[in-house]
Formats: structure tokens, sequence, C-alpha cells
């Protein structure tokens, strides 16, 4: 394993298969075990990553924690609405993740950047208007722009993914902005 | 030995069980009825006493943590406790091992210990082991979440139960719920990477 970087930032697809994937979760912890840290997310990671997991509760795919806690709170007697109680449990899930693994969560600059849109500038997150320049340069989706966009400017590091969109453009992606990609591969068991 | 139990002529049980697991007894009964117990030292020393009232209480209590095979209300009774067979149900007993880290962690105040098979999606983490602690809810939560790193990869799914008063708001339940799991590897919803 070859890292240039200081850091490793984590694509939202590392971080699900860490906490909800039982194919590929040790091949990611052993290869985060060698690489330098600090791991990073940013809140763009913890926001698609409570999508997903979000999405996976309510779309009825096997859940053994959140089962476990609509079991367990029988004993508080007193029930949230479905929404709150997945908001409350993944978020704190995910908290208590990131300070257990020593994970760095990048700060946002926030407005401190402008995007020129029609006769105007806009004052934009510079995260956002970075993920605009990334997403038309390379043809990227906007998702994986920002995430791109954060390791450019605010968390640098190596990208650590397992979305093979960015294999087409890694080489591109280490002339142009110096950052290199590495895109993991799951061998589902 | 002698020095370690002469000042407590009357034992719990529970300490029993602490003097067997510290090498400072190799085995331990109770004599004809539950109001004597007799324990053997390593090198066959033989000291014995009376049981206290409460200790027939926890020892009803510890029965399933034990031994799940003994009868109710005659633990110790014509059984000796070797090593060999606190290994062997610690190794068989997930509820052994339960019992151990709460009671470590909530300062021995653990009363009651159950298991249960769980259901699916649960199931593969099987079984479900509820410690009840002498505490009210945040306390017990809190004992809770400490104790979980200590069950993670131990082939077994902690829960707990409280005797005193639900003083937590359903809110912040789910945070200590929430940490609990994650300390214990429990995932919240399976996935595969690719999504």
């Amino acid at each position: 394993m070859s890292l240039v970087a200081s850091g490793l930032y984590l694509d939202t697809s590392v971080v699900i298969s860490l906490i909800a994937s039982e194919s590929c979760h040790r091949d990611v912890k052993k290869f985060m075990e060698e690489a330098p840290k600090p791991h990073y997310v940013s809140t763009w990671t913890l926001a698609e990553a409570l999508g997903v997991l979000s999405k996976g509760i309510k779309s009825g795919k096997s859940a053994p924690g959140y089962q476990l806690l609509r079991k367990q709170m029988v004993r508080v007697g007193s029930y949230l609405s479905q929404s709150e109680e997945v908001f409350n449990y993944l978020t704190e899930r995910l908290s208590e993740w990131i300070a257990i693994n020593g994970i760095e969560v990048c700060d946002d600059l926030v407005n401190n950047a402008e995007l020129k849109v029609g006769s105007r500038s806009v004052k934009t997150f510079w995260v956002i208007r970075n993920a605009a320049e990334l997403a038309a340069r390379f043809g990227l989706s906007a998702a994986d722009a920002m995430h791109l966009a954060y390791v450019w400017k605010l968390c640098p590091g190596t990208f650590l993914t397992f979305d093979s969109d960015f294999v087409r453009i890694t080489n591109l992606i280490h002339s142009f902005l110096g950052i290199k990609i590495h895109v993991l591969e799951c061998k589902k068991k | 030995m002698k020095e370690a139990l002469e000042y407590s002529p009357k034992i719990l049980v529970s300490q029993l069980i602490d003097l067997l697991f510290n090498d400072v007894i190799e085995s331990a009964s109770t004599v004809t009825d539950q109001s004597q117990w007799r324990a053997m030292g390593m090198q066959a020393q033989s000291v014995s006493g009376e049981s206290t009232t409460d200790s027939m209480v926890i020892s009803a209590r510890l029965i399933p943590v034990l031994s799940p095979t003994l009868k109710p209300f005659v633990l110790f009774t014509s059984v000796s406790l070797s090593y060999d067979m606190v290994d062997m149900v610690s190794t068989v007993d997930p509820r052994f091992e339960a019992y151990r880290i709460m009671n470590e962690v909530s300062g021995r105040r653990v009363v009651n210990v159950e298991m249960e098979p769980a259901e699916p999606p649960l199931d593969r983490l099987e079984p479900l082991v509820t410690v009840t602690v002498d505490a009210d809810a945040r306390e017990a939560l809190e004992m809770y979440v400490k104790a979980a790193q200590e069950v993670c990869g131990k082939g077994f799914i902690l829960d707990v139960a409280w005797t005193g008063k639900t003083d937590v708001s359903t809110e912040e339940f789910i945070r200590y719920v929430a940490r609990a799991h994650t300390r214990m590897g429990i995932p919240p919803v399976i996935l595969d990477v690719d999504q």
C-alpha cells in the first residue's frame, strides 16, 4: 500500500461498509489500521450515511440493531414517530462510531465563497462552490464531487472509496489535484 | 485463605464465588442444607460457615447463571464448583459472562440474569442476555454502555433492565442504547457496500 498524503478521507461507501456490511468490513478495517492517521469524514459523509442507513431500515432490510432497539423500548413505555426514532438512533450510532474509532470530522468553511450565478455573485459554502467546479471538470455526480471537494481543500489526504466510478478518473484527479484515490474492491464471501 | 474468610463467617454466595474466582478457594459447596457452606483451599484446607438469609435469595437468582441444569433453590447442594466447572459454564453459557461483566461494572448490583433465543434478524448475533441491575434507568443505562465494549465479540447480545424508576426520556434512552449497540458491534441494518 502506498499512500502519498498524510491522512485518509473515508467515502460514505467505506463508512457504510464498516457500520453495516457483513462482507467487506474486515478488509476495510485492516486497510485502515495500516493507513496513516488522521482518518477523516465530512459532514457530507455523515449526511449521506444517515440517508443510506435510514433508507435501509425503512425499506425493510434486515436491521438487527434497530429491531433490538424496538424490543428494548418496551422498558421506557413511550415511543416516538418512526422518523424521530430512526433519526435519533442513527445519529447517535454514527456519533459513537466516530468517537470510539478516533475519526475526525472536517470543518466546513461557511459563507466564505462566491459562485457567479446570472448577474450576481451568490455567497455559498466553499465545498459547494468547489464541488460545482469538480463536477464540471471531471464529469462527476454532485454527490461524488462533494467528497472530492472536501479532500481537495478542507481535509487533504488519500480518498478511500468502494465506488468504482472513480477508477476511470484516478490518474486524472491525481494529475490535476494531487489527490490520490484508492478504490477498494469488496470480495463478497 | 483462612485470613481471607476469618472475618466473614457469614458469607454471601456471590462473595463465595468471588473467592473462587480470585484463587482464594478451589471449590465451594453447601453442607446438608443451604444455611451452611464449606470451601476447600488450594492445599485442601477446609473452611465452613453460615450462609446469610440474603445469600439464599442471591443463590436462587444465580442459578441460571451458574448452571441451567441445577434445580431451583439447590445451588451448591451436593454440587462442588471447581474451576473446571466454572470454565465449562462460562464457555457454554453466556449468562455467566454477562453476569460477570455487569456485576463488575455495576459494583455487584446484578439481581437477575435471563437469556432468550433471539428472533430474526437478531438470531445471527444470538442469544440475548438481559441483566437486571438494582438501579434507576439512567444509572443502569450508563452501566450498559460501559459493559457493552467488553461484550463485543463474545457471542451474545447484552440487554439491561433496572429495578428502580425510569428516569430517562425516550430520546435519552435511544441515545444510550445506540451507544451500547455501537460498542457491541451490532449493525443497525445490513447493507451491501455497493450502494
